[in-house]
């Protein structure tokens, strides 16, 4: 199917999702006991996390040249990028599946903005933005415990850095979901979960052959362990920009991918 | 006489129901084998992280955490539970009435998905499975002795694992006739069993209280001990103790669900239809 190119500014796309947020907020007070069981989560994910991070530990003070503090700050990154994606896009990239299977995918293509977008952010989910929350508080002790040791601008960039990295997250979701257009049903979406489910722990923990490969190749090191990196003032700030050139690039790639398979797709309502 | 009719008809029945999900699920065998490379990805995760804490530490052999995993994915294959998905979604959608009205226990049904499901996940997993254990072998990294009362005693442990797990699932999925938002209570219980069944953390690196947590809970008996007893780093006493824990949880969820099952009926409200 071959779908009318509509070109819109930011502003107009700011105001749908303005109005899909606020349809989400509006959900969370209809499904109060799942609210509180999220609250409940957020506790067990922080609580589960440092649990398993003392026993990675054991007695030893470092962990593959991490101390357990800067652990703690990738796998805050890692949630607040998980959970933030899971609240704004990743959800609705997982529902896209039922909605091509039931033919509501046609509503998607004739809506007037463009396709991939709306299939990625036309809900939001409150419930995970709260678990997101569980990320902040890992960031914010690193920082509280190093404050002595690290550089405000750093934790600046390195804040800019995590921004780009959800940029990356959100295209490596966008070109898995892609092929659900074409061919639903295919399970691409959970190894693309437990890909970055491979970053929730500093790169340096799969060796250096590996590690290299997720620097270059499948570049998942820039989603947690540079913007990690740098706010330990370990890295310079050009990997900020690097990081950049492959979100945009990823997200080029993803959006031709869309493109590509919605040229594919058969509408299962026709 | 009339008992072994019954047995016979829900037996054929159960067959007839995991060839239904054999044919239904063959038509999406790339979904399936995408299923099972997410799987391998998630497990080579943990085996990098544990291995790395077991280099840093010194307390838990190497080639322990590689058996450990490899064979964690192929248990899981065998013990993993489908109702907390789709039992959720049946009754969520009024469907749950489809099932009540047959003339068979709609617990059958449910087993055929669950055990046709995890058979043909098995299959599909069995050649990466076996190369697992050929690079491990070459490695120097596999520990596991090939003997028969370890593998028979870790196939008992399996299907106690597999029954604990159902239940677990189908008294949680009863859970959906009162509450109508069960994505976070699902999401939950995922977390708090991929913790406890010894999946995030073996058994090995917890001590002190914890460990006695792990082991009294029922998690541990659908995952991580069917893979103890393969392994056979077990003591005899401490794999009775087990067995007995595994049992005795059965038998507790076996009687919760039937009671809960009891009271949550009453409830049902069918909507959706």
């Amino acid at each position: 199917m071959k779908q009318k190119e509509y070109s819109r500014g930011i502003k107009y796309y700011w105001n749908v999702w303005r109005h899909v947020f606020k349809g989400g907020l509006k959900r969370s007070y209809l499904y109060k006991t799942d609210i509180f069981v999220r609250i409940l989560r957020t506790l067990l994910v922080v609580g589960i996390q440092i649990g398993l991070l003392n026993i990675l530990f054991g007695k030893s003070e470092v962990y593959a040249g991490w101390n357990k503090s800067e652990t703690y700050l990738v796998i805050g990154i890692w949630n607040v990028l998980n959970y933030l994606g899971w609240s704004v896009f990743s959800t609705n990239l997982l529902y896209l599946e039922s909605k091509v299977v039931e033919g509501k995918f046609d509503y998607i293509l004739l809506k007037p903005l463009s396709s991939s977008w709306y299939a990625s952010f036309s809900d939001f989910f409150i419930t995970n933005f709260i678990t997101a929350l569980s990320g902040v508080i890992l960031i914010l002790y690193y920082i509280i415990v190093e404050w002595g040791n690290i550089q405000l601008l750093d934790v600046l960039v390195g804040i800019l850095a995590i921004c780009v990295a959800l940029l990356i997250w959100y295209a490596i979701y966008l070109f898995f979901a892609s092929f659900t257009i074409s061919n639903p049903r295919n399970g691409i979406l959970s190894i693309a979960k437990e890909l970055l489910g491979l970053t929730k722990y500093p790169m340096d923990v799969f060796g250096s052959s590996l590690g290299f490969v997720f620097y270059t190749v499948i570049p998942i090191a820039f989603l947690t362990t540079v913007p990690a990196n740098i706010i330990r003032g370990e890295f310079s700030y050009g990997f900020v920009l690097i990081g950049l050139g492959i979100s945009v690039l990823l997200i080029v790639i993803a959006n031709l991918f869309w493109k590509w398979n919605v040229k594919r797709y058969s509408s299962a309502s026709s | 006489m009339k008992l072994n009719r019954k047995k016979n008809k829900n037996g054929k029945i159960l067959s007839r129901e995991i060839q239904m999900y054999f044919s239904r699920e063959f038509q999406y065998r790339g979904q399936m084998v995408a299923w099972i490379l997410a799987d391998i990805l998630k497990i080579l995760g943990l085996c990098f992280i544990w291995l790395t804490s077991a280099k840093v530490n010194g307390n838990v052999e190497q080639g322990y955490v590689v058996t450990y995993y490899i064979l964690i994915m192929l248990v899981s294959k065998f013990t993993s539970d489908y109702t907390v998905e789709h039992g959720v979604r049946n009754i969520l959608d009024g469907r749950f009435s489809n099932f009540l009205i047959k003339p068979f226990n709609y617990l059958l049904e449910y087993l055929g998905i669950n055990i046709g499901g995890n058979v043909l996940r098995v299959i599909l997993f069995l050649p990466a499975f076996l190369l697992g254990i050929l690079i491990a072998w070459k490695s120097n990294l596999w520990i596991m002795d090939f003997n028969l009362p370890s593998i028979l005693l870790g196939l008992v442990a399996i299907v106690i694992g597999f029954s604990i797990s159902f239940l677990m699932g189908n008294i949680i999925a009863l859970a959906a006739i009162k509450i109508k938002e069960m994505d976070s209570i699902r999401i939950f219980f995922y977390n708090v069993a991929s913790l406890l069944s010894g999946e995030f953390i073996p058994l090995a690196f917890v001590s002190g209280v914890a460990r006695k947590i792990f082991i009294l809970l029922p998690f541990r008996y659908t995952l991580s001990f069917p893979v103890e007893v393969f392994i056979g780093d077990i003591e005899v006493k401490d794999m009775l103790f087990g067995f007995f824990i595994g049992t005795t949880w059965l038998t507790v969820l076996y009687f919760s669900y039937k009671l809960i099952y009891k009271k949550a009926i009453k409830r049902y409200e069918a909507e959706g239809i």
